[in-house]
């Protein structure tokens, strides 16, 4: 089932048509006349299969096909003109318009279902192919087991956050990582991955965004965010980490979190800010972990300060 | 003109379409509010001799009766069409009244059509 708009100043043409789509199964959105049918499809969804008549108070079908392409490449809508014309010329005519197909008037059954079928698989491909390419790009920049952006992404995110400073990033790591593997197996492992994702999610501003760069290595972007705040989401972070209490299969792992920040009020290349955040990181990693580090730049000599939750 | 009144493999395809019995009523209401209007626009613009608004309130109503199956009412309202599209000499007024009477005499028989199921 497809929705349909049918364009038509005739009444009598309107009613036929929409009570004929409906028999096909389709769902019918009717305009009067050209200035109904080109507000209904500047919205942003619209049907995209349209049968406009040629000749409208407003704008006449062929205008509005011309419209249509301009408007927008993607979605395409198939666009059918309903007309008594049958010269060579208005063949052309609408068809240099955009058109993809004609319906003669009076509308007969038979010939509006011709009309109609390659317009439905054309859809119903361009459907598919959206669907795939969105996966792809899904796949592309999320990483399959939290969700999260990947590495790749969240750089791509933290270049683009750049050009609008201030901003903090939040390097965090999952604490004795590789001992929760070692003790209660792999499966327990990604589980708490995937808990502190959630918790991660939960920890931001709707503005923020947060990404696994590595295997137990988050990454936190915090946009229009200054050293200070990003010290205090590092703070709330390490604080929710500690008293977390994750569950898998009857068995409660502890989990803590070392985080290390980096903030520059300025339009700077990403890679000294990481860099940055990865010297804090280890800073608080070597003071005994469980603990945020903020470090800042120019690095080296990186002015170290240190703030511990334990 | 010898043109039937009626087209009748188009009101085999709209009874076949009206299922539940309420889709002729409506388009019969709708064909007969239009077309009284259209017909009164018509006389008005035949008055001030104005052809482009013959041609195209013409135009319209030819789509519609046709897609009633009113074939005499589309076969004039063709005539009166291109007659005003080229500027032609043509008896307007006289066209527009024999359209009255044409509507009329369709709106008359198309009351009565027995319904799909009959």
């Amino acid at each position: 089932m497809k929705r349909i708009l049918v364009a038509d100043d005739d009444p009598v043409t309107r009613i036929r048509l929409r009570a004929t789509l409906e028999k096909l199964g389709h769902e019918v959105v009717l305009a009067r006349d050209g200035f109904e049918a080109h507000h209904i499809l500047s919205q942003p969804d619209a049907p995209l299969l349209v049968i406009l008549d040629w000749e409208m108070p407003g704008y006449a079908g062929v205008d509005l096909c011309r419209y249509l392409r301009q408007l927008r490449e993607e979605p395409y809508t198939y666009v059918v003109i309903l007309t008594g014309r049958t010269r060579i010329e208005d063949v052309v005519e609408a068809m240099d318009a955009g058109a993809d197909s004609f319906l003669r008037k009076p509308v007969e059954m038979a010939e509006l279902k011709a009309r109609l079928r390659p317009g439905l698989r054309m859809l119903e491909l361009q459907r598919q192919l959206i669907e795939a390419r969105e996966e792809f790009r899904y796949q592309a920049t999320h990483d399959p087991l939290t969700g999260l952006l990947n590495r790749r992404a969240i750089l791509e995110v933290l270049k683009s956050a750049l050009r609008d400073p201030p901003v903090t990033i939040a390097m965090t790591d999952i604490d004795y990582f590789k001992q929760i593997n070692d003790r209660w197996g792999h499966d327990v492992g990604d589980r708490v991955l995937i808990e502190t994702a959630q918790m991660l999610r939960l920890s931001i501003r709707p503005e923020d965004f947060v990404g696994r760069i590595g295997g137990e290595e988050f990454l936190l972007v915090l946009p229009r965010c200054e050293e200070p705040n990003g010290l205090a989401v590092g703070e709330r972070l390490r604080r929710r980490a500690e008293l977390a209490d994750i569950v898998v299969d009857a068995q409660h792992i502890p989990i803590t979190f070392s985080v290390g920040i980096s903030s520059t009020p300025d339009t700077i290349p990403y890679e000294p800010l990481l860099k940055t955040a990865d010297v804090a990181l280890y800073q608080a990693k070597r003071g005994g972990r469980n603990r945020v580090v903020s470090a800042s730049i120019p690095d080296p000599p990186a002015h170290i300060t240190e703030k511990t939750g334990s | 003109m010898d043109q039937p009144l009626l087209h009748e493999p188009t009101l085999q395809e709209l009874k076949a379409l009206d299922e539940d019995g309420t889709l002729l009523p409506e388009l019969l209401e709708a064909f007969e509010t239009d077309g009284r209007a259209t017909l009164a626009a018509l006389a008005a613009a035949a008055q001030s001799a104005d052809l482009p608004a013959i041609a195209r309130l013409s135009h319209r109503m030819k789509s519609g009766a046709a897609n009633m199956g009113a074939a005499r009412i589309a076969a004039r309202c063709r005539d009166l069409e291109e007659s005003a599209r080229d500027g032609r000499p043509f008896p307007y007024t006289a066209c527009i009244a024999q359209l009255h009477k044409d509507l009329q005499d369709t709106l008359s028989i198309l009351r009565w059509l027995p319904p799909a199921s009959a």
